[in-house]
C-alpha cells in the first residue's frame, strides 16, 4: 500500500477543524490507498451532524456511501455544514 | 429573589419580537409603537440597542406623581401605573432621567414596563438571549465571567 | 383576520388619496401581498401597456402575517408591469416598512396615474398626502431618507424611496426602504419614478389586531419559530455568514457562473465569500462584517452589516463611506464579483453600498458590467464608447467606476443603465446577454444544476432565483438531495418549489424560513390568523393559481411560450470544469413535461380545464 496525496477542503463553521498550518480553506493530506471521506471525518473529529455536504470533486457523496468510496490520489475532498441561502 | 432585565445590545439583532410581544402583552395587539421597550438601530456603527424602565428603587417617576398614580409592585419590585389613579399630567415622563415613561395619546395615560407581572414577555419573545430575566443583585456576573477569563489568560503565569 | 381590509388609492394624476375596502373574495384566493396585488394589478392594466407610461400602476402591498409575530412576517412587495422585462413583476423585500403600512392600518397602496411634478406619499396611520419633492429629487435614497427624517422630526418614520438611478431611466433600479432593504429587480423602482413619485413615508401606531384566534396563533408561530431555533441552516449558518455562505459551496459544485458565465468556477470566490467577510483585514485589522442583523420580526437574522477598509482606494478621502451599512448577499457578491472576475472584497462592499445609496439592483447591474467586459475584451465595445473606461475582467477599477457612472446615469453609466440585453442588442451581440425575458441571471449557473435552467426558463419575472430555488433541493439537499445533473423529476421539483414560493410570499413571510419550514409549518400560523380554513393543500392550490395568473398576464402582454428559453451559451457552450465538464442545460428534456404538468399546451398557455379548475 502506498501513500496518495488528497487535498481536504472545509467551509463554515468546519474550517476551525482543519489541521494547524493549513490554507483558508484547506489542507493537502497524505492519506492510505482506500482512505474513504468517513476515514477522513473521523481523523479529523468533525462533528457528523455538521458533515451534512461532501463532495468529491464537486460531486456529492450521500451519507451511505461515505464509507464505501474510495478516495484516489489528487481527489478533493470538501465538507459543508449544513448551509442554504439564496 | 427579584429579578431584572438584563439588556445585551451586542446579542441583538434589531428583529423587533421583544416590542410585538410586549405591545401585544399590554395592548392585546402587535404595535410597535405601544411598545414599552424600544429598540434602537445605530446604523452607522452597526449597533442594535434594547432599551426599557430599570426599576429605579428611588423612582424619579414615582416621587414626581402628583396623585401617586405609580406604586411599587411588591413582588416584583416593578414600578406599575395605576390606570384609574393617572391622570394624564405626564410629570412622570419629564421627571424619568432615561425617558422610559411615555404618554399613550390613545388612552390619555402613561405607559412604562411593569415586568408584565413577573415573567416579562419580550425576554420570552427574544431569539437571541438579548434580553434576559436574570437575578437583580447579579446582572453583571456574565460580564464578570468574560474579565475573569481574560484576566486569567493575560497573566498565565502570575 | 389579520388583514386589515382596507387599502388606499393613490391617484397621483389627479392627487387624491381615498380608501376603500379590501376585496375580500380575492383575498380568500390569493391571500395577500404577491398573490393579492398580482391579482389587482391584472384586473385594473392593459397587460400592453407602457410599463413607464401613466396606464401602469404600482402597488406596495402587504401579506396577512405582515406586522405580527410569526417569524419573518415583514415582507412587502412591490408590484407592477417591469419596463425591463415587460412581464408582471412582483419585487419582495424585507426591512421595517411593511409592518409599518400594516400598523397604520393598510393592506395595499395603489398608485395610479402620474404626477405633474415630484411629490412624495405621507401616511399617518388614516392620514394619507401627497406632497410636493421637488427639493427630493435628485437625491440619493440615503439623502432623501436623511431629508424626510428631518422634515417630519420623526426619527420613527419608515421610509421607501428611489434614488437618482431610477430618477435618470436605469431600467434595474430598485425600491429602497430603511436604507438598505431593497424591492430590487425588475426595475419596478424606475416606474416610480416614471410616475414623479420620490418616497412613501409612513408611521403607523394602530397596531395589527384581528388575529383570527390570538391564543393558537401565538401557539402556532411559537411553535413554527422553535422550528427554525432548532434547524442548522436558521439558527447558525444564516445568522453567522449570511446567504454569503453559499459562495463556496456553489464554487465546489461547478455552477458559480463566472466572466458573463463563461466559466463555472470562479478562482476568486473564497476572497469573496460569507467566511471571508469574517476574517480581519490585513490594512485595520477588523472584519468586513460588523454584525447580523434581521428584518421586522425575524428570528434568523440573515443580514450583513458591514464595513470598508478606510484606507481602501475606493473610500479612501471619502468618510460618507467609513461607517457601517447593508453589505454583500451571495447574489450581489456573485454578481459584482465573480460574473465580472474581480475577487476584492471591498470594492464590492462599496458597489453594495452605491447600489442602495441610489437604489439599483446589483444582480443586474453586476451581469452587465460582465456583458460589457466581454464586449469590451472582444474589441466590439472600445474606450471611445465607455468614455475611457477599459472594461477588462478583473479590473475593480472598472467596476467601481461603472457602478459611479449607473448610480446617476452619466456617461457610460446610461447605457449600463438599460441592461446586458439592449447593450449587447445594440453592440450586435445579442446572444452574450445572460438574460431570460430580458433579466439578467442570478448566481446559479444551470449547465451545472439542471432543474434551475428550467426555473429560470419558466419565472414569470425573467431570469429569477427566487421563483423556484430548486438549488435548495439539488445542491444543500433540503428538504431532500436530487442529483444537480440529473434532468428527471425537475420539471415536476420546479413546479413544487414555484408554488409554494408563490404561496409563502402571499403570506407576507420570508422564503427563507422554508430551509427549515415546510407548507404544514406555515399553514397553521395563517390558518391561526385568517379565515379561510388555510390547509397545506390550499396554500399550494393558491399558490398555483397564482403562477397561473402571473402566466396569463405575460401571455396577455405578448409573451409566448417561445420566451421559454435560455441563452445560447446556456443551451450549447458545455461548461468548461467540475462535474457538469461537458455538459450544457437539457432544457428542451425538461419543459414539455413541465407544460404538462402545468396543465398547459404544447405552446406553454394554460387550457381551459386549467383555467376551471383554479378559478381563472
Amino acid at each position: 500500500m502506498h501513500a496518495m496525496k488528497v487535498t481536504l477542503k472545509l467551509y463554515a463553521s468546519l474550517t476551525r477543524y482543519l489541521p494547524p498550518g493549513s490554507g483558508r480553506h484547506e489542507a493537502e493530506l497524505d492519506v492510505a490507498e482506500g482512505t474513504t471521506p468517513a476515514a477522513i471525518i473521523d481523523r479529523y473529529k468533525l462533528p457528523l451532524e455538521l458533515t451534512h455536504l461532501v463532495f468529491i470533486n464537486g460531486v456529492f457523496v450521500d451519507r451511505e456511501s461515505r464509507d464505501e468510496t474510495e478516495l484516489r490520489d489528487g481527489d478533493q475532498l470538501a465538507i459543508f455544514p449544513p448551509v442554504a441561502g439564496g | 429573589m427579584l429579578r431584572s432585565l438584563k439588556l445585551e445590545p451586542e446579542k441583538c439583532t434589531g428583529c423587533l419580537q421583544c416590542e410585538m410581544a410586549c405591545s401585544y402583552e399590554q395592548e392585546g395587539v402587535f404595535n410597535p409603537a405601544k411598545s414599552r421597550i424600544k429598540v434602537f438601530t445605530f446604523h452607522h456603527e452597526g449597533v442594535f440597542a434594547p432599551y426599557t424602565c430599570t426599576q429605579c428603587d428611588e423612582a424619579w417617576c414615582m416621587h414626581a406623581c402628583p396623585v401617586d398614580a405609580i406604586v411599587v409592585n411588591a413582588a416584583t419590585g416593578s414600578k406599575d401605573v395605576l390606570n384609574d389613579v393617572c391622570v394624564g399630567c405626564k410629570v412622570c415622563t419629564i421627571a424619568c432621567p432615561f425617558g422610559t415613561v411615555n404618554y399613550n395619546q390613545d388612552t390619555g395615560k402613561v405607559i412604562k414596563c411593569d415586568l408584565c407581572g413577573g415573567d416579562p414577555a419580550c425576554a420570552k419573545a427574544c431569539p437571541t438571549e438579548a434580553i434576559t430575566y436574570v437575578d437583580a443583585d447579579q446582572t453583571g456576573l456574565e460580564r464578570m465571567r468574560a474579565y475573569a477569563a481574560q484576566s486569567a489568560q493575560i497573566s498565565p503565569g502570575s | 383576520m389579520a388583514w386589515t381590509g382596507k387599502i388606499l388609492r393613490v391617484d397621483l394624476s389627479s392627487g387624491t388619496c381615498i380608501a376603500e375596502p379590501l376585496n375580500m373574495e380575492w383575498a380568500t384566493q390569493y391571500l395577500g401581498q404577491r398573490g393579492l396585488a398580482s391579482k389587482y394589478l391584472s384586473e385594473e392594466i392593459d397587460p400592453t401597456v407602457d410599463a413607464l407610461s401613466a396606464g401602469n400602476k404600482f402597488i406596495m402591498v402587504t401579506g396577512p402575517l405582515t406586522g405580527t409575530m410569526a417569524s419573518t412576517g415583514g415582507r412587502y412587495s412591490v408590484v407592477t408591469k417591469s419596463p425591463l422585462t415587460g412581464t408582471i413583476a412582483c419585487s419582495n423585500s424585507g426591512g421595517f416598512i411593511g409592518a409599518e403600512m400594516k400598523n397604520a392600518g393598510w393592506d395595499m397602496i395603489i398608485f395610479e396615474g402620474k404626477a405633474d411634478s415630484p411629490v412624495y406619499l405621507y401616511l399617518e396611520n388614516e392620514k394619507a398626502e401627497l406632497l410636493p419633492a421637488d427639493d427630493l429629487w435628485g437625491l440619493s435614497v440615503w439623502a432623501t431618507d436623511e431629508a424626510l427624517h428631518r422634515k417630519h422630526q420623526d426619527p420613527q418614520l419608515r421610509i421607501a424611496c428611489v434614488g437618482r438611478s431610477a430618477e435618470a431611466g436605469c431600467l434595474y433600479a430598485g425600491v429602497i426602504n430603511d436604507l438598505h432593504r431593497a424591492a430590487g429587480r425588475s426595475g419596478v423602482g424606475t416606474v416610480m419614478a416614471s410616475k414623479n413619485l420620490k418616497a412613501v413615508a409612513v408611521r403607523g401606531t394602530r397596531g395589527v389586531g384581528n388575529i383570527k384566534d390570538p391564543v393558537g396563533f401565538m401557539q402556532a408561530t411559537e411553535a413554527a419559530k422553535q422550528v427554525l431555533a432548532d434547524n442548522a441552516v436558521t439558527s447558525q449558518g444564516l445568522p453567522t455568514y449570511g446567504t454569503q455562505v453559499l459562495m463556496n459551496v456553489i464554487n465546489e459544485v461547478g455552477a458559480m457562473p463566472t466572466r458573463n458565465m463563461r466559466e463555472v468556477r470562479f478562482e476568486g470566490a473564497s476572497n469573496i465569500s460569507g467566511e471571508a467577510m469574517h476574517e480581519p483585514r490585513k490594512s485595520d485589522g477588523k472584519p468586513n462584517l460588523v454584525t447580523n442583523a434581521a428584518c421586522f420580526g425575524c428570528t434568523i437574522a440573515c443580514g450583513r452589516i458591514s464595513t470598508i477598509d478606510k484606507g481602501h482606494f475606493t473610500v479612501k478621502n471619502k468618510p460618507e463611506y467609513w461607517g457601517a451599512s447593508g453589505g454583500l448577499e451571495y447574489e450581489a457578491a456573485w454578481a459584482l464579483g465573480s460574473d465580472t472576475g474581480v475577487d476584492d472584497l471591498d470594492a464590492l462592499t462599496y458597489v453594495n453600498f452605491l447600489c442602495n445609496e441610489d437604489g439599483f439592483d446589483p444582480i443586474s447591474f453586476g451581469a452587465t458590467v460582465a456583458a460589457a467586459m466581454e464586449l469590451f475584451e472582444m474589441g466590439v465595445l472600445t474606450e471611445k464608447d465607455t468614455g475611457g473606461l477599459e472594461m477588462r475582467f478583473g479590473s475593480a477599477e472598472a467596476l467601481t467606476r461603472s457602478a459611479e457612472l449607473t448610480m446617476t446615469g452619466e456617461g457610460f453609466g446610461k447605457e449600463l443603465g438599460l441592461g446586458s440585453k439592449r447593450l449587447c442588442e445594440k453592440y450586435g451581440h445579442p446572444e452574450l446577454s445572460m438574460t431570460v425575458k430580458g433579466q439578467e441571471f442570478p448566481a446559479y449557473d444551470p449547465r451545472g444544476i439542471q432543474g434551475m435552467g428550467l426555473a429560470y426558463a419558466t419565472s414569470n419575472r425573467g431570469a429569477c432565483h427566487l421563483r423556484g430555488y430548486t438549488v435548495s433541493s439539488e445542491v444543500m439537499g433540503i428538504p431532500e438531495k436530487t442529483d444537480p445533473l440529473v434532468t428527471d423529476g425537475k420539471a415536476g421539483l420546479v413546479k413544487a418549489f414555484q408554488d409554494a414560493t408563490a404561496a409563502v410570499d402571499s403570506a407576507g413571510l420570508c422564503i427563507f424560513t422554508t430551509f427549515a419550514w415546510t407548507l404544514a409549518d406555515i399553514a397553521p400560523q395563517i390558518d391561526a390568523a385568517c379565515e379561510g380554513g388555510w390547509t397545506m393543500e390550499k396554500l399550494a392550490e393558491v399558490g398555483e393559481r397564482i403562477w397561473n395568473l402571473e402566466r396569463d398576464f405575460n401571455l396577455a402582454a405578448g409573451l409566448t411560450g417561445k420566451d421559454d428559453t435560455l441563452p445560447k451559451r446556456l443551451l450549447k457552450d458545455a461548461a468548461n470544469t467540475g462535474p457538469a465538464q461537458g455538459r450544457v442545460n437539457e432544457l428542451d428534456k425538461m419543459l414539455p413535461e413541465y407544460y404538462e404538468l402545468r396543465g398547459w399546451n404544447v405552446e406553454g398557455v394554460p387550457t381551459e380545464s386549467t383555467r376551471q379548475r383554479l378559478g381563472l
